[in-house]
């Protein structure tokens, strides 16, 4: 039988040549004349997460979700894997690259309105993805079973105790019982190797097959003739195949290339193995360190209740507002001229959350600035 | 409704009703199987020769503690900071407990004096038995 014909026999049983003709059909289509660079961000962020699956797989073959050999096991990874090290590294700062690709990509897509109608809900499945993702970081980090970790997710999970109505609940449920201990580590890797990856294909699948379906967002407003017909609001604009995927292309292999030379340069290195003291100064990832910040300034008690639960209200508002952000922000207007409003608030937004992110940073340290050294206590004030 | 219901209707709702009985009762019994077991109290004993100053460190369930020796009696508080649950340590200098991870303290009673923690560091029982403290908790 010639290939040919096996190609046909798999069209009569499987219809392959009309599903592959629907997404030809889909990716040649033009899209908007404004779409650029930006538009790659979400390329980048896929490309690291195709490299934290790759290296995810690498590592669990290796892996062992045990207190008495996870540290070893991790140790084993770094020394005799055949190019372990870097497997291990490349998993440990793809978190970060994901993180801030995907919050660049975030914001561009809000700085340019891609998330208005009628796209509302591509933004609440990339939302979603991005807090799975946070939740990998979360339950990764404890994984290697170093001392840092161990104190870092009791933390969490302190404060998840904390938060309001179902706080001990989940965080019993994540525990596992009353000490961070070998239940914490087996459900936290059932989660980073089981549930998360589920959850996550699930909504980057709703999440691209919506990007699929309705393209790339035009520079006019949703109530504009041109949003209805595709053909009228791309005149000029390139296809996906093959102008932008050729961008997207070259996007992945720089992003590819960086990751791998980060990752090369300054390896993941070992940290001591859990059951040592609380360390000092301890604190999370650079894109937690806001939130760490904010905690902080509120007292023991509030109005009766711990000031712990009440704090946590405001952020909790802020990341359901975020995830449902097409639903607030509803002006037809696309064009970042003329959405002066929206942009101040997410300015004043960013400003807000470097300003604790960089507190959160030197809080409790010494920091030296021209050649003056500056003693910060917890609040970030001069001592 | 005056119109009976057909088979197919009938037919329907059965499955929608054997579809959502199934989900339920499989969702329970996941949930029950992944909430963890409550832990009985445990007992520890602190020879009363191993008591220094006026202190003893031990732990309990894996939950480190130190037990306060003093005329009127003993206590014992827990060392899990009732913030974030870092382990608090004692600044004998300053004669209250610090927690390091956003620098709670209590006092030598384990009352919170300032910082973040909601409430005091909890205590377990202490009962004298002889010759040595018995903690529970």
């Amino acid at each position: 039988m010639s290939w040919g014909g096996f190609l046909d026999g798999l069209d009569r049983r499987t219809g392959w040549r009309e599903s592959r003709d629907r997404v030809v059909a889909d990716a040649t289509r033009p899209q908007p004349p404004n779409v650029g660079w930006g538009a790659t961000l979400g390329v980048m962020a896929l490309t690291v997460l195709g490299m934290e699956c790759v290296s995810g797989i690498v590592l669990a073959f290796h892996y062992r979700a045990t207190p008495e050999a996870a540290h070893a096991s991790v140790a084993q990874i770094r020394d005799s894997v055949p190019l372990g090290w870097l497997w291990l590294s490349v998993h440990a700062w793809g978190t970060h690259a994901l993180v801030g690709l995907a919050l660049l990509h975030a914001a561009k897509v809000f700085i340019s309105g891609g998330h208005k109608r009628p796209r509302e809900l591509t933004w609440v499945a990339g939302a979603l993805a991005l807090f799975v993702v946070l939740g990998f970081s979360v339950t990764g980090h404890l994984l290697p079973w170093t001392n840092e970790a161990c104190w870092g997710t009791a933390v969490r999970l302190g404060h998840t105790e904390e938060a309001p109505l179902v706080g001990g609940l989940v965080a019993r449920l994540l525990r596992g019982g009353d000490e961070i201990g070998a239940s914490t580590l087996t459900r936290f890797y059932a989660l980073h190797v089981v549930v998360l990856p589920a959850l996550l294909a699930l909504l980057l699948w709703m999440h691209l097959r919506l990007v699929r379906r309705l393209g790339l967002a035009p520079a006019v407003r949703t109530d504009e003739e041109q949003e209805k017909g595709h053909t009228a609001c791309s005149e000029g604009g390139a296809p996906w195949i093959p102008h932008l995927a050729l961008r997207a292309a070259a996007a992945a292999t720089v992003t590819a290339g960086v990751l791998i030379t980060v990752s090369a340069l300054f390896p993941a290195g070992p940290a001591p193995k859990a059951g040592g003291a609380t360390p000092d100064g301890l604190r999370p990832e650079w894109f937690f360190l806001a939130l760490f910040q904010y905690l902080k300034y509120w007292p023991g008690r509030v109005l009766g209740m711990p000031g712990e639960t009440v704090g946590q209200i405001l952020p909790i508002l802020a990341v359901v507002a975020f995830a449902l952000l097409p639903f607030l922000d509803r002006s037809p207007e696309r064009r970042p001229a003329n959405r002066k409003r929206a942009l101040a608030i997410f300015a004043a937004g960013v400003l807000v959350w470097s300003a604790l992110t960089f507190l959160g940073a030197v809080s409790d340290n010494r920091e030296r600035v021209f050649g003056r050294e500056w003693k910060l206590d917890t609040y970030g004030r001069p001592k | 409704m005056d119109e009976p219901t057909s088979r197919r209707d009938f037919l329907n709702r059965a499955l929608g009703a054997w579809a959502a009985t199934a989900a339920v009762g499989g969702a329970a019994a996941a949930g029950a199987a992944l909430w963890p077991r409550e832990e009985p109290p445990s007992t520890t004993r602190i020879p009363k020769s191993a008591v220094a100053g006026g202190r003893a460190a031990g732990s309990l369930r894996g939950t480190p503690f130190v037990l306060v020796v003093s005329g009127s009696g003993a206590v014992a508080l827990s060392l899990v900071c009732t913030h974030a649950r870092c382990i608090v340590r004692w600044e004998d200098a300053e004669k209250r407990f610090l927690c390091p991870c956003h620098k709670g303290t209590f006092d030598p009673e384990g009352r919170r004096l300032s910082g973040p923690p909601p409430a005091d560091l909890r205590r377990f029982t202490v009962i004298d038995a002889g010759d040595s403290w018995e903690v529970t908790g």
